[in-house]
This record gives C-alpha cells, structure tokens and sequence, in this order.
C-alpha cells in the first residue's frame, strides 16, 4: 500500500488507524498486525514527524509549527487511546473481572506494541517536550496506561476490588479456580500506580491505597471469624495445627500473587488475627502441656508465638514463673530420707538445717535436677531460643538462691546454697576408700552449673576456701588436678581476682613441702635428732590467704613435741628471719601408736587432734586424772578441753566417772585410761566431729563474709567517688550495685552503712542533701 | 545449523536475505521481530518478510553490510553519553562511510529511521569531521546552506552564544 | 499529462542516454559523476530532463520514493547544475565518468563541486544529535555551525535537551555533591529551562587558563636620589589559574608572559620549566563561591583563596580573600588592593581532561 502524504494529518491518521485498532486488539480479535501494516504504520508517523522538518533551505521562523507536528499526532493517539478504552465492554457470559483482566491483558501487550510502533515520536517528539519541562506528555506505553487508568480503572474500582476480593475468599475456601484472574488483575494495580514525576520509578501507591488496604482489612475479618469459629469446635492443638496451615497458605499466596511489599503486612495481620489474638488461650494451655511433657505441641505454640514478639514475651514469662515454683516445690517436697528421692511430694515440713552431708548432696543434686530437666525443654520445645534460655537461667537465679532450704522464714542471713554447694564440692574433692564412693553420680559441671547461678559468690568463696584448706592440709584432696581444674573454671567463670586466695594457698602447699624437706635435711645434722619427730608435716600458711586464724589460746604443748617444735622455730628463723609463727594449735593432728592392743596383736595406730594427744601422753605417766588437773596441764580454756575429751570417751579410749555426759567439763571428774582397746580396726579416728570447732568455724565464716562485703563495699565507694570527684546519692548506689554484681548482691542498706562509715572516717563529704563529694 | 533469517524489502522491492542476529542491530526490526513473534506460537521457522518503506536498496544494502561486520560487536549503551562522545570513529567505519556525501546523508537518515544508533552516531561524528575547525562561512560552502541572517542578526546570535564555546 | 514531443533533433536520445546514465551513478552514490553526467546531457539538450520525467510518468504507479534525491527535487537539481556552470572548469571529462567501474568517489573537500545540502536531505532531529555531539566533543565546531543558518541557530542554541546534557555534564563535574535530579529540578523550577540555566548558574572552565593582570607603579632609583625626575618602574606580574575535572588546579604567580606560560602549564610543568607552580584542590559553592586550597609560597601552611565566578557567562573570577594558615593554626590574611580578577581564556589545543 502506498504511504500518505507526510504533510496530511488527515490522510497519515486515517491510514494508520485501522493498523492501530488491530494492534490494540480488535473485539474478536481475529487479525494479528502483519509486517507490512507494522512497518507502514511506523514509517508514516516518521514521515509525518520528519515532514516540516527537512527540505528547502528558508526556514519557518516560527517555533510553533514545529511544536504542532508532535503535539497534533499525540492528540489524535490520546483521543484514540481514550475511546478505545471507553467502548470496551463487557460481555454477558463473563463476569465483571473476567473481562477486566481479559481486556487489560491484550491491553497491556497492545500498549507495547504501540510504543513500538511510534518509537520515533517518543525518541523524538516526547522526549523533547520533557526535556523543555513539560510533565503531561508521556512515552505512548505510558500514555496508554494512563488512559486505561482514567477511563477503565478509576470508574469501576470499587467493582473491581470487590471482585477480587471475592476470588480471594473462594481462594481461601479452596474453591477458586482460575489463578490468572487474581494475579493479572492485582499486578495491574502495580502497573498503573505510575509518578508522573519520575516515570522510571516504579509506584506502589495506587496498589497500596485502593488495593492492599482493603485486602487487608478483608484479611482480617476473614480470619477473626474463621479462627472464632473453630476454635468453638475444635480444642487448641488442633487449633494451632491448623493456624499453621492458614499461615502458610497465605505466604504461598502472597509470595504467588500480590507483590512483594504486601509480604510482611499480610503475614503480621494474620498472625495478629490468628495467634495475638488468642494467645490468652494459648497461655492457659500452656502449662497443662508442660506438667505433660508434651514437648512437640510447645514447640509448635512457640513457632506459632515467635511470629508475634508481643505474644511471645508473655510465654516465656510464665515459662520463668512454672521453673521457678517447680524449683521450690521440689524443694520443699525434698526428702532427707536416703531412701525417697523427693518425687513424690511428702507431707513432712523440710527442716531448716541440713546437717548430714548426704543431705545436702541431695539438696544440690535436686537444683540440678531441675535445672537440667528445663534445659531440655528449652532445647527440645523452644529450639533454644534466647528469650527462653534467658527465662530459665532468670527463674534458675530465682529459686537456687532463695527457697525453703536455702532461706527457710526466719532466716535473716545470706541464703545457704552457697555454703551447702561448697559442701557438694568437698564431698567431690575428697579421697575415697570406701566401696560406696559418694562421689560417683557427682561432676564438676554440676557444681559450674549451680555456681553460675548464685549470687552471693563471695559467700561461696569464703566456704570453699576453707573446705579445700582442711583438705590440703589433712591431705585429703583426690588430686591435685581436680583441685586445679574446678579453680580454673572458677577463675574462668568470674574473675583472676576471684581465685586470687585459692591460687595462693596451693603455692603455700608447695613451699610448706619444701620447708619439709628442707627440715628433713636440717635436722639430720642436729646431735638430739633421735628427739625430733620423722614424718613431721608442717604447713606454713599465708594468714590473710588461709580461713584460719592463730590459735588465741594458752596453750602448753607436750613436752615429747618440744625439740621438733624448737627445731622447727629456729630453722624458720634462719631462713626468714623476722617473720613470725603463729602456731594454729587446734588444727594440727597426729598418729599416736598405741600399745594396747590384745597381746599378740599389733599396736592400734590413733589419730587424734594435737589437744587429744597433749590429753593421752599424760596417761603414760598416770591412769586417771581430774578434769581440773587435764585443764591445769594444758593450760587450755575448759570448752576445749571437754570438747576434746569427748571422742575420746565417746570410742572408749577413756572412762569417765561419774559417765553422765553432762558432767564432762566438772572439774573433779575423773578420767581413766583403759587397758586394752577394742576396735575392729586397726587406725581409729578420734579427730573428726569436734562440735566446737564446727560451730566456730560457721560462726567465723559468716562473719568473714560480712566483713569481706564491708571492706568491698567500702573501696567500692572509694573508687568511685575518687573518679567522679561529686556523685549524686542514687548514682553512687547504683554504680555500686552494678560493680558488686559479680560478686554478690549488694543491699542498699549495706551501701548506706559503708557511706556513712566513710564519712565518719572523712573519705567523703556530703555536699547538699543527696550529693557526696570526694575527700582527697 | 542454520541461523534463522529474515527478509528485508526495500522501498524500491528489493529483496534481502539476513540473518536474525544482523537485522535486529536495527532496534526498529527488533522490536517487530519480538512483537510478532509474540502472536505466533507457531514455528519460527517462517521466513518473515520486512518491509522497509523508507530506504531504498543502495543504502539498505549499504546498512545490511554495516551490520554483517558489526554483528558480533558489543556497542555500549545507549545511555552511557561519556562513551558515546568520546571514543573515535571506528576504523572500518571511516572506510566504509567514504562516500559521497549523499549517500552519507542516506545512511544516516537510514540508521535514525530503523534505529541503529551506533551507525547514526558514526555517521554523525563523519559529518562532525567536516566541519573541524571551520568558520561559519566555509560551513556554508561545504554544506550548501544559505545564509538567511541580516548581518544584526548574524551579530546577536554570535554575540549571545559565542562564549558557550568555552568550557 | 499531454506528451510533449520535444522537437529538439538526434541529441535528445543521447541526452537521454546521458542523462539516464546519470541516474544510474546517483542511485549508487556517486553524486558527482551523476552531476557531471547531467551536466553533459544538459548541455546537449535544455529538456532533456522534462522529456525523462514525462517518459516516466507515462508509467502509472511510480512510487517517487524510489526516486533519488535529485530527482525528487527538481529545484536542487537546478540549483546544483547552476552552480556546476558558474564554476565549470571543464577538466573532468564525461568520457572518464562513463567508464568508470563503480568506485565511489571521494566528495569530501568539495573541489570545484560543491558539498551537498545538508540541511535539504537531513532531518531536524539528526541535524541536533550532530549539534549534540559538537557541542559535547567541540564546542566551537558546535557554535560555528549554529551560526551559519537560522534553522541550524534554532536547532543548536534553542533545543532544550541539548543544553541539558551540556547542564548535567558540566554540573555534575563542578558540583560531585548535587544529584542529577536535583539539578534537573533546579532547572525547571528555580532557572527558566536548561539554557537560561547554563547561562545563569556558575561553574568552572576546564579548556584554558584564567589570567588575572596586576600592574604597580614602583619608585625607580633609591630613595635619597637628589635627581629632579625620579623614574618609576611599571612592574606587570600575572598569576595564573587552571583546574582540572578531578577537583585539582595549578597556581603561579609569575612575571612571565602568557605566551611563554600557557603551553607550558600543564600537569608537566616542572618538566615543560616552569617554576612555583602550586598544588590545590577546588571546590565551587553554587553561589559561585570557588575555593581553592594546598600549597602556597611558605612550606608547612596552608594557603587558601576564595573567588568568586562572575562576569559574562562565568568567564571572570573576582577576589574575595586570600590567606594562609600555619603549623600553629594562626592564620594571616593577604592584602587584595593590588590584585585585579581574572578572565577565562581558552586555549584551543587542551583535550578537556
């Protein structure tokens, strides 16, 4: 066919229509657009935008006629746009959507065929006018979208959404069938959202506005009824299951059919409307499920919860809540009867104290036990999620340290569990000869486990230190390496500082065994050697490191001991000299052989505590003494003396007359040695169990721990009063609560006292009513 | 393996056999070529028949054998401007543009009708090469432009725009 | 549609043969053998080129797209045959042209044939994307072309887009901190389009130097001198300016003139000879405030000076302040009542870098 006259607007628009029409898509859409149609309609546009521009050297001077040739042509397009979209309709057998997307579609691609077609008045005639700054000429791609926005999308949008939202519901029904409908119909919504500002960057507002925000409100009342009803009828696991489902279904179909963006809000409105709403329901079943183990179900309400963080706070609250109680009842329920384990709970009020060892074995071993049983859960039920992990060590900080044992009503001091974990500790530490080794369910994690959890430290710190000095100086530590290990875990869990005695009093260890050989050597060379004892283990030990104190008391020591004594005083002399020993009577000990077996056996081998052999050598000498003429001998206080008699008595190495137990200190009862001992054993051990020294030493420990806290608060304060010069009131207590926490838990009241204590003693100053100044 | 081809018809029906990969450096056949072929679902195979209109068959011929020796030639895009300006005419492309200045100016107008930009731009930057160094007036000459200014207006227009010469 | 014979005797058939002969050598390319073949033919016969044309009309359906340049426009054929004439020097013989063997001719320095009309065969948009690259690639090819012709003046200072891209190249490099859409916006909304943009907002020129002139008069001989006339010496130094797209520029202070300067003041200038030339980084503030600061005449200080671009098309640069700043922070000022601007001065044979 030949091409029209360049110059007619007429004749080019009149020749290129009909190309037009089947480009866009005609009603029966019979005839594709051939090659040849195609190409003409593209060559007359070019033509016709060419025409005035070429030819003859006079020029127009006139601007405008330039501007009309583009401006006619895209008029004439936009009107064509236009009233093709107006005549679009709708035919009877389908509905409003169908046609919609069936159109839009052929539309769409018709669109881009089009710009295709006037590519040259887009290179040319469009992008100059927008160079110049005109924004209401488009590119024809984008001219036709905007035509099918004003005339087909705008007038019938509310139809339109509520079509679609209707396929959504059958959707969710599982009664849609025809996928295409829902997706060409919503990304058309992206597709018009165009800025005419900026025609490059893609625009989610018209989707936003007049789609997402009704689907939305639509999502969620769908689902508000949908998991009402179900819930009626349904009990909550399969609630869940199926909450899961829904979740599912609808990010499959987010991720299918609606754009990206909607991704995050159509999830949070379901998850709203499925889970937050119901969590009140969920949190009741909650702990019905955890009394029953049925750890896969919690697992699935916690993947359900987790999509909510406000619903899931509350879970892993109460979780804290049901370890803690579980921690005190089985506490409280705890047995001391060898024989039940505390499962069943028992009638009987536990008692304040817990004397035996094996008691307060169980004790620790009943904290791990819970412990150990909620890690599991976290692990299993929770997938060790932060939040959960932080509930159970939260609770597992609540009742280790505070419950019926550790601080039974009454009880104003620290709590105990520090005191009965040392306790466990030495009972792991000690040798062990005998068949049931009491140690074997016991493990060093157990006590890392519990020693994590305690807050008082320094309460835990002062009793250890003072079982592992009587293990390392009665040599009854399994090893050395053991010992090691768990202070290197200590160190490694709180701080260097924190060991800092501990590691100490080994190094005294050492030395001690080196001044021991070196006694060994010295004595040799001494004429009274046969004097001296062999086998004379002496520990010199640091005094601030070591829980002891000097023996405060008079007291005369046996003359048989005096040259190893005075070899001892005059070595250590030489070697240190202007140091000065101070002896610890009442810990030392020794083995006494004793010649009063039946004849033919051989000699009893006792061990006894320096004042029981300071008692027993007198007997060589006498059978029977007076209490009064024992006291005036050793030169000792009279509870020591009855205290030390007592075992001895007790095992029958001794007789008391008049035998009353009560009359043991009275001076003139009289105590008589016996012939010949019996004893299934050969060593016999008197030296263990002195009641004084135990309660002394419980009464001396607490005391170190009150002071120890004193002193720290009281350097505390220093410390930081010294860096800020002037602090408010409640500044400085927090700052100190906060640098104390490793430690222990500073209560405020303790804080006062230390402040008020420095500024007695002019550390510090108080400068008006809740300021302190520094004291330089 | 045959590649698959295309017919282009010149204005004045002459027919010319191309290889796909050598019409579609015109973007004009390339976006037909992908329209159409977005109707048809049947074979490729079919030989299409592109009409030309615009171009007769010299300078289409004279096209069709710039886009042979291109048709492996990666140009850069059509928006990088700093490259497009700066780098020189490309040898062979000097050679194959020595012709009369007509035919240039055919050439040209070909490559801007069926968009082929690297053409148009090399075409171009010929043209610009005649002009190097040239006072208004021997541009007219070369050009045959006549000069349709009063000798005021000749002076405003140098006196106004002159100084954005210099940069 | 009446057939005119054309009595004009035996030539016309060779005139015809000529004449479709040059037909022939247009539709080929060859421009200038088409014209000489025309030439002939008309020389032998005045009509020849009617008698073709109503011949070919004579055929129903000639689609005149076919048709070669020259004969779709008579006109131009007539103008180029006049000029052929007024400049006919009769040494190309027809004889050479028809036996040619379809070599195209080379028609690029015009020679006694005149170039071909541009603006006749080129359509407007192409005429502007050749503006475009001038423009760009060199602006005074760019300029003198515009010049030469009202339609080609319209289409190389009035096109928006062309000043657009001159606006986003030149804005972009002088101001690095300014989106482009940002001073697209600027350009429509606080500037009245592209052009009055680049004519109005300020940046740097980077294809020459700017020169600023200072002359002072100094007393001649020593001060006690008991002569009547006292000379007095005029003492012209000159202190040059270049920058580079990088963000760097030269300095020199020197008595040297820009003769001796110029070809010489380049990033080489230590091996081109010059001497005291400073290192300095420039930054431009879109009011036009230019600052440049590096080295200077003391080591260890930083000197500074502040300009302003002004004058006709920013081709001036007037002084603000100048000053220096030492290792101990204190900073000096230098006097400005002896220094004069400076103007822009291109210099033709610098690639802008």
């Amino acid at each position: 066919m030949s091409l029209p006259h360049p110059d007619d607007l007429q004749e080019t628009w009149a020749f290129i229509e009909p190309s037009l029409y089947k480009i866009l898509g005609t009603d029966d859409d019979s005839d594709g657009v051939t090659p040849d149609e195609y190409m003409s309609s593209y060559t007359a546009v070019y033509n016709y935008c060419v025409s005035r521009s070429k030819g003859g050297s006079t020029y127009r001077s006139s601007t405008n006629s330039i501007l009309l040739i583009g401006s006619e042509i895209y008029a004439r397009l936009k009107n064509f746009l236009t009233n093709y979209v107006l005549q679009l309709t709708k035919r009877p057998d389908e509905t409003f959507l169908q046609f919609y997307v069936r159109r839009w579609r052929r539309y769409t691609i018709g669109a881009g065929y089009l710009n295709n077609v006037f590519d040259y008045m887009n290179r040319y005639w469009v992008s100059k006018e927008r160079s110049d700054g005109r924004r209401d000429i488009y590119d024809v791609n984008t001219l036709a979208l905007l035509t099918w926005r004003e005339n087909m999308f705008d007038i019938n949008c509310n139809i339109l959404v509520a079509e679609i939202l209707e396929q959504i519901r059958l959707h969710r029904l599982k009664q849609q069938n025809s996928p295409a409908l829902l997706t060409h119909s919503i990304k058309s919504f992206v597709m018009l959202g165009i800025d005419i500002q900026d025609l490059k960057k893609p625009n989610l507002g018209i989707y936003i506005d007049k789609f997402e925000k009704q689907y939305l409100i639509n999502t969620i009342e769908f689902y508000n009824t949908e998991s009402n009803e179900y819930l009626k009828t349904h009990n909550l696991i399969d609630y869940m299951k199926r909450a899961e489902h829904r979740i599912a279904d609808e990010t499959s179909f987010a991720t299918n059919f609606l754009d990206e963006r909607s991704r995050r809000p159509l999830l949070e409105t379901v998850c709203k409307s499925l889970i937050e709403n119901h969590a009140p329901v969920m949190y009741e079943e909650f702990e019905r499920l955890l009394q029953q183990d049925q750890f896969s179900d919690i697992n699935r309400m916690y993947l359900l919860m987790q999509k909510v963080q406000s619903s899931l706070d509350p879970l892993a609250r109460k979780f804290e809540g049901y370890i803690k109680s579980e921690g005190l009842m089985k506490i409280d329920n705890m047995d001391i009867n060898d024989d039940n384990k505390g499962d069943r709970p028992v009638r009987k009020a536990p008692p304040k104290v817990l004397a035996t060892d094996q008691q307060k074995k169980l004790y620790i071993k009943t904290l791990i036990a819970v412990y150990t049983k909620f890690v599991s859960i976290v692990e299993k039920a929770f997938n060790n999620d932060l939040l959960f992990v932080k509930a159970l060590d939260n609770a597992c900080r609540g009742f280790i340290n505070k419950n019926s044992v550790a601080s039974p009503p009454g009880y104003k001091g620290t709590s105990k569990t520090p005191e009965y974990l040392a306790k466990y500790t030495d009972l792991l530490m000690r040798k062990n000869a005998r068949e049931n080794d009491v140690s074997s369910d016991m493990s060093e994690d157990d006590v890392m486990t519990i020693f994590k959890f305690i807050t008082d430290k320094d309460a835990f710190e002062s009793h250890y230190r003072k079982l592992l000095a009587k293990r390392l100086i009665y040599g009854t530590s399994m090893s050395v390496d053991t010992e090691e290990s768990i202070i290197s875990r200590l160190q490694k869990e709180n701080s260097v500082q924190y060991t800092s005695k501990m590691t100490k009093m080994f190094q005294d260890m050492k030395a001690s065994t080196d001044l021991q050989a070196a006694f060994a050597q010295y004595v040799e060379n001494k004429p009274n050697k046969k004097e001296i004892l062999d086998d004379f283990n002496v520990y010199v030990l640091a005094e601030t490191m070591w829980p002891f104190s000097a023996f405060k008391h008079e007291f005369s020591l046996p003359k048989e001991l005096m040259p190893t004594y005075d070899a001892l005083e005059s070595l250590y002399n030489e070697k240190h000299t202007g140091r000065q020993l101070k002896w610890i009577w009442n810990l030392c000990r020794g083995e006494i052989k004793a010649n009063i077996s039946k004849p033919g056996k051989p000699p009893f081998i006792l061990t006894m505590t320096l004042f029981q052999m300071a008692i027993i050598l007198r007997f060589n000498e006498q059978d029977t003494y007076t209490f009064a003429e024992l006291v005036d001998i050793l030169k000792l206080p009279e509870e020591y003396v009855s205290g030390n008699l007592a075992p001895l008595i007790k095992y029958k190495l001794l007789n008391q007359s008049p035998p009353d137990a009560a009359k043991i200190g009275e001076t003139s009862t009289k105590f008589t040695v016996v012939k010949e001992y019996r004893s299934k054993r050969m060593r016999v051990n008197f030296a263990s169990n002195i009641k004084i020294e135990q309660k002394q030493e419980l009464e001396e420990t607490t005391k170190e721990i009150e002071q120890g806290r004193e002193m720290f608060l009281q350097a505390c304060i220093v410390r930081i009063m010294k860096a800020r010069k002037q602090l408010k009131h409640v500044l400085l207590v927090n700052e100190v609560i906060q640098q104390s926490h490793t430690r222990f838990k500073a209560q405020v009241s303790d804080i006062k006292k230390a402040i008020e204590n420095l500024i007695e003693r002019e550390y510090l100053r108080r400068v008006d009513s809740d300021t302190y100044e520094y004291v330089a | 393996m045959s590649e698959a081809t295309v017919t282009l018809i010149s204005s004045d029906k002459q027919k010319f056999q191309v290889s796909k990969k050598v019409a579609e450096k015109s973007v004009l056949i390339k976006n037909l070529i992908s329209d159409m072929n977005q109707d048809d679902d049947d074979d490729d195979e079919e030989e299409m028949n592109i009409p030309v209109p615009n171009v007769r068959a010299a300078v289409l011929q004279k096209v069709i054998e710039w886009a042979e020796h291109h048709k492996d030639t990666n140009f850069p895009d059509v928006d990088d401007e700093d490259t497009r300006k700066s780098t020189p005419v490309d040898e062979w492309d000097k050679k194959f543009l020595e012709v009369d200045q007509e035919m240039l100016y055919e050439i040209i107008l070909a490559a801007n009708y069926m968009n082929i930009r690297p053409l148009l731009d090399a075409g171009c930057k010929i043209v610009a090469e005649m002009i190097r160094g040239k006072s208004p007036d021997e541009i007219r000459k070369i050009f045959n432009i006549d000069n349709d200014f009063t000798p005021e207006e000749e002076a405003a227009i140098k006196r106004e725009n002159e100084w954005a010469e210099d940069r | 549609m009446a057939t005119q014979l054309v009595t004009s005797g035996d030539n016309i058939d060779v005139a015809l043969e000529l004449f479709e002969k040059g037909i022939a050598k247009e539709s080929i390319g060859k421009f200038s053998d088409a014209i000489l073949l025309y030439r002939e033919a008309f020389k032998l016969n005045e009509k020849v080129d009617k008698v073709y044309r109503n011949r070919l009309s004579m055929q129903k359906d000639h689609d005149h797209s076919n048709d070669s340049p020259l004969m779709r426009n008579p006109e131009l054929l007539g103008q180029k045959l006049n000029r052929l004439s007024l400049t006919d020097d009769g040494e190309t013989s027809v004889s050479q042209v028809r036996h040619d063997d379809g070599e195209p001719t080379n028609d690029q320095e015009g020679a006694e044939v005149e170039g071909c009309p541009l603006l006749e065969l080129l359509t407007d948009d192409v005429l502007i994307h050749i503006l475009k690259y001038l423009a760009m690639a060199r602006a005074p090819d760019w300029v003198s072309l515009a010049r030469s012709n009202k339609r080609l003046a319209h289409l190389g200072f009035d096109t928006s887009s062309l000043w657009r891209d001159l606006s986003l190249d030149i804005y972009s490099t002088v101001y690095p901190s300014i989106s482009k859409k940002e001073i697209e916006f600027q350009s429509h909304n606080i500037y009245k389009g592209w052009k009055d943009m680049y004519f109005k907002k300020p940046f740097l020129k980077f294809g020459g130097v700017y020169i600023s002139i200072c002359t002072y008069l100094r007393e001649g001989s020593s001060a006690h001198s008991l002569s009547w006339t006292n000379p007095i010496h005029i003492i012209t130094y000159y202190r040059y300016l270049r920058f580079f797209k990088s963000g760097t520029c030269l300095r020199l202070l020197t008595i040297a003139e820009p003769h001796e300067v110029v070809p010489k003041f380049t990033k080489d200038w230590k091996e081109n000879g010059l001497k005291d030339v400073f290192n300095g980084f420039w930054t431009l503030e879109e009011d036009g405030k230019l600052t440049i600061e590096g080295e200077g005449v003391v080591k260890d200080c930083q000197f500074t000076q502040e300009l302003r671009v002004s004058g006709r098309r920013h081709n001036q640069l007037k002084w603000i302040s100048s000053y220096c700043i030492n290792a101990e922070n204190v900073q000096t000022f230098f006097s400005l009542s002896k220094e004069k601007w400076f103007a822009f001065s291109r210099v033709k044979s610098w690639p802008i870098e």
